[in-house]
């Protein structure tokens, strides 16, 4: 960003709860089943039918709200957001107004070596989500798909506390690793478990007054995010360089081309004429209820990284990244029962195991290796039996070929380490008799070249000569 | 024997008593119904399986236990969903509408075994005075054809003045069952909000609809009432509270009775019959010795405009779900999107259903909202607060239903004076009340009604003090 | 405050109901007749009052997270009129 800007950023997420049936119907939830096979009636809107609040959405929207330190609703009021479109089949939304059941809280971000930073969080209030709309399927019509309907939504609205896309990454993976802790959400956003709205505006560095913004809409990667946000503040900026007005509306975000487009204009703004819902009578919440959804808290991402931290010896930046994603650090738990260097564990989990499971886009849940045979590996590598850069090979192999262990693996590739003294001995002099030229330069001062012998050293042991052999022996032969 | 006119509870004691048989109670009916078609009672009959039913119950030989109203015949006012049976709720825009489900009311009579004749007439999504809002065209009283039977139970209240049952369920938002009641001479009640389930009943305005029973007389009101009363999982506002016996309570002894009276409030009308009823009512309760009590319900003139906030403002969302879609009238030949609802609204809509929509748009949309919708709930909690008030001093609080006896159909053309209908009977849907209507007087040859209207969930009382008013 | 044709446009678009033409004069007379009767309500000073949604206050009943049928798609879409392959069909809509 050009440096007299800055940006001002909100985020509004939707978080599809987990209930086994619908927030306001017994229809199921399930992902993925055949077009309007779990629409009943009442998620179809039909004449006569009525809602029925679920009380596991309400129970859930508690836990969120007990984890963010947040005032939760003593009565928690719908009301009926009204518009059309052919997959809202009431012509209203059953949302909440007023009486949000979350009230203001906040939680904590932190970029690399930065300082903490405090993001508010204005409220959140359920909902019950709309049905899909397809457009592509028929060659003259949209095809109207409701099993989403009625899928219990938790709406987290933050406060523009955010000023670049890294935090706002920063939050939504915070607010990922909440969900996902609580178990009040699978938040697969792939599948559209949680969906992200962005509000956008920019303004010159030290101007109190909030620039116009926009709202980026249909955001489904923690990358898009990122990758929606960048765009939009580019374009607001140069916007506003050229002397055009930045235009309050709603951009959608195309991730193919990564660019936003405009989807509606303030001037067709829409008059929700939002009421109390008649169909529900607000609901009383206890502070008993309260106070024992409080007891039964799982453990949070920040308690988490705390007892890495403290209790694992880990370092902040490991023990942060680990308890982003609540998979890899159990992940890292269950390996750590068969391992215990938690540092080196911690190390290789944000590290190759992280890389291969973005190779293949999988969640540490779905591993091609368990953390018993991680746990093995590394076993190896701690014991010196193979090298770094030999278990990276066993890993790959071990994922390609999940039956095969992680002993027999590593026989196959030939790639038990030497450590055996006369053997790397043996190694080292042929390099040096091989290489005379930079014995003599080495001797008269260039140190680098140390490194130059290790390295033709690994190369002709094929990688699996003991690094810290190599080094001694190297230091007594060069001599 | 003239098995039409026969009382429900006659029917239910001939029936065990086999003095007849469920097969001749419902050939009898239809047969009464094919003669009087020029009365426009039915949007759509169901003949055929009440035969076959009636057979059924027949040779299920003894009314069980469990089904006391076995073999019964009777009509359900069309704005209750019945499974596999066209529910058009008196709307074009509903014409093909056959629901795939059944309303709890219809549910629970079924299963206390009556059955159901047929579909009747009603003003457009029930909003009306007169019936004749229908897209059916109106229902013509009974008593005299030239006449309304009122709205929008009108077919419910026309198919039991002319015999066609011994009793019909209706609907009450703003004195539905109450007005048809007492233009047909009978005995209508509107059951405390949330006494019967709204499951299946097709909304017209949410916090004020409340389901009913048109019958003859009092007692065969309270058994009707019962079957259809109870708490119902699917209905979230309904009350989780146990059904009393009203046809146990409607005779009982046990019930004490302070009737509330408003003669200041029905003078200040400055209409002569309408003063005259009343106060032959007061005089009724007098000689019967029941004890009363003037009271002030200061705000109740308010009623009718808060009404009209409410009641069009909730029946705008409620009816945005007609948008040709999913199911209902679709509208041919169209553009785009924006075209199929404007298309399939505007023609699968009458103009009082558009009207209503149109007002309840209005006084919701942004700039009005706290003018209209939100000045109208502070002011229907004084209503109600009124109430609460009355209820500290008195039992029940007596009110004429109507200012007058049934009009002429057509005779009323300016909208107002039709809302103005439903003054007496709009104050208890406000408040959530059970409210009954009962035969009280009579002009011109037509019948008139008077009004009982209870604290909440006091049916019992209400039938209780109908019955003894009644006893004259 | 009266609807005038510029109003009952607005109301059409929000209520995505069309007006006929011949209709619209009497409409809109009607609309500020109702109108008119209801600004009764703006006499009464009521600021201090509560608003009531619901006449029967604390009644609040929540149903057990439960799946409860089979959904039977097929007699559900029956009463649809344009339905393909578990679809409902509406003119293609262009965002």
């Amino acid at each position: 960003m050009k440096d007299n800007w800055e940006s001002v950023i909100g985020l509004e997420i939707h978080v599809q709860l987990n209930s086994e049936s619908k927030i306001f119907s017994n229809a199921p939830t399930k992902f993925g089943s055949d077009q309007n096979l779990q629409a009943c009636e009442v998620d179809l809107g039909m004449p006569g039918t009525l809602p029925v609040l679920n009380e596991k959405a309400i129970e859930k929207a508690i836990k969120f709200g007990v984890a963010i330190n947040a005032e939760i609703a003593k009565k928690v009021g719908f009301a009926r957001k009204n518009y059309f479109y052919p997959d809202l089949p009431k012509g209203y939304q059953i949302s909440q107004l007023d009486d949000p059941i979350v009230g203001k809280g906040s939680i904590e971000i932190q970029l690399g070596d930065q300082e903490i930073k405090t993001i508010g969080i204005t409220r959140a209030h359920l909902e019950e989500d709309a049905g899909k709309s397809i457009h592509d399927l028929f060659e003259n019509e949209t095809a109207i798909d409701l099993n989403r309907a009625g899928t219990p939504l938790l709406e987290i609205v933050s406060e523009p506390d955010m000023s670049s896309s890294e935090e706002a990454v920063a939050y939504l993976k915070k607010i990922h690793s909440i969900v996902c802790a609580l178990e009040i959400s699978d938040g697969n956003m792939s599948q559209g478990s949680m969906r992200c709205d962005a509000n956008v505006s920019v303004r010159k560095k030290g101007d109190k007054k909030l620039g116009t913004r926009t709202e980026l809409k249909n955001i489904n990667s923690f990358k898009f995010v990122e990758k929606a946000i960048n765009f939009e503040i580019k374009r607001q900026i140069s916007c506003l360089e050229k002397g055009e007005e930045v235009v309050q509306e709603t951009r959608l975000y195309d991730s193919a081309n990564n660019t936003t487009r405009s989807m509606r204009s303030k001037e067709e703004a829409n008059d929700y004429r939002y009421f109390p819902e008649p169909d529900i009578i607000p609901i009383q919440i206890t502070s008993d209820q309260i106070l024992n959804i409080k007891k039964e808290l799982p453990e949070l991402p920040d308690e988490k990284k705390e007892r890495y931290i403290n209790e694992l010896g880990l370092s902040e930046y490991d023990s942060r990244n680990l308890t982003y994603d609540l998979q890899l650090a159990d992940f890292f738990e269950k390996a750590l029962i068969n391992f215990d260097d938690p540092k080196l564990l911690a190390n290789w989990i944000l590290g190759d195991f992280s890389a291969i499971l973005n190779k293949f886009d999988v969640e540490a849940n779905n591993s091609k290796v368990d953390s018993v045979k991680f746990a093995e590996l590394l076993s190896y590598l701690k014991e010196e039996k193979i090298s770094g850069q030999a278990a990276k090979k066993v890993l790959e192999n071990i994922w390609e070929n999940p039956d095969v262990s992680v002993s027999k693996s590593i026989q196959d590739l030939g790639l038990e380490q030497i450590s055996n003294d006369t053997e790397i001995e043996q190694i080292i002099e042929k390099v040096i008799n091989d290489n005379p030229t930079q014995k003599e330069q080495f001797l008269s001062g260039k140190d680098r070249l140390f490194g130059f012998f290790v390295g033709q050293v690994m190369k002709e042991s094929k990688g699996k000569a003991n690094p810290k052999l190599v080094n001694e022996i190297l230091k007594k032969k060069l001599v | 024997m003239d098995l039409e006119t026969l009382t429900l509870q006659e029917q239910i004691s001939g029936l065990r008593d086999k003095k007849f048989s469920s097969v001749e109670l419902v050939e009898n009916y239809i047969s009464v119904i094919g003669n009087n078609e020029d009365l426009n009672v039915f949007v759509s009959n169901d003949f055929e399986r009440a035969i076959a039913k009636a057979k059924k119950s027949d040779s299920s030989n003894n009314i069980q236990q469990d089904m006391p109203l076995n073999g019964i015949p009777m009509v359900h006012k069309d704005i209750f969903c019945t499974e596999g049976v066209k529910t058009s709720c008196g709307s074009k825009m509903l014409d093909n509408f056959y629901p795939p489900y059944s309303a709890t009311v219809v549910e629970r009579l079924e299963q206390a075994g009556s059955i159901c004749l047929g579909k009747a007439n009603m003003d457009e999504f029930a909003m009306g005075s007169s019936n004749e809002t229908s897209f059916y065209g109106a229902v013509k009283n009974p008593l005299n054809k030239q006449k309304s039977p009122g709205g929008s139970s009108g077919g419910s209240a026309a198919a039991v003045a002319a015999n066609f049952s011994s009793f019909s369920t209706g609907t009450d938002t703003g004195g539905s069952i109450r007005q048809p009641a007492s233009f047909c001479g009978l005995v209508g009640i509107k059951p405390t909000y949330g006494r019967v389930s709204r499951y299946g009943m097709i909304a017209f305005a949410s916090s004020l609809d409340q389901g009913g029973i048109l019958a003859k007389n009092i007692k065969d009101t309270a058994i009707a009432l019962q079957y259809i009363s109870g708490y119902d999982p699917k209905d979230a506002t309904s009350i989780k509270t146990k059904v009393p016996n009203f046809s146990e309570d409607c005779e009982s002894d046990k019930f004490e009775h302070v009737v509330g009276l408003a003669t200041n409030l029905i003078n200040s009308f400055g209409d002569e019959n309408l003063s005259k009823n009343y106060s032959k009512a007061i005089k009724r309760l007098a000689k019967l010795k029941i004890k009363t009590k003037e009271i002030e319900l200061p705000n109740l003139e308010l009623s009718l405009p808060v009404y009209y906030v409410i009641a069009p403002a909730e029946c705008s969302a409620n009816l945005s779900r007609y948008d040709g879609i999913r199911f209902g009238y679709r509208a041919e030949n169209v553009d785009n999107l924006e075209d199929l609802y404007f298309k399939s609204r505007g023609e699968g809509f009458g103009n009082e259903t558009k009207k209503r929509i149109l007002i309840g748009t209005y006084c919701l949309s942004s700039g009005f909202y706290d003018a209209y919708y939100k000045k109208a709930q502070k002011i229907r909690n004084l209503i109600s607060s009124d109430f609460v008030n009355a209820f500290k001093d008195v039992t029940s609080i007596m009110l004429p239903t109507t200012s007058g006896e049934a009009f002429d159909l057509g005779s009323i053309t300016d909208p107002i004076e039709m809302y103005k209908q439903d003054i007496f009977t709009i104050p208890a849907n406000l408040g959530g009340l059970p409210a009954i209507s009962i035969p009280f007087g009579e002009k011109d040859n037509m019948p008139l009604g008077i009004q009982f209207i209870g604290n909440i969930l006091e049916e019992s009382s209400l039938l209780n003090i109908s019955n003894k008013f009644q006893l004259d | 405050m009266t609807i005038d044709d510029k109003t009952l446009e607005n109301l059409s678009k929000l209520s995505k109901i069309k007006i006929d033409e011949n209709l619209r004069n009497k409409l809109r007379e009607d609309l500020n007749l109702t109108i008119n009767m209801i600004d009764e309500i703006n006499k009464i000073d009521c600021d201090q009052i509560e608003e009531l949604s619901h006449p029967i206050k604390d009644n609040f009943n929540l149903r057990e997270d439960k799946v409860f049928k089979e959904i039977d798609r097929e007699s559900l879409q029956k009463t649809s009129n344009k339905t393909e392959d578990g679809f409902y069909l509406v003119p293609k809509v262009i965002e």
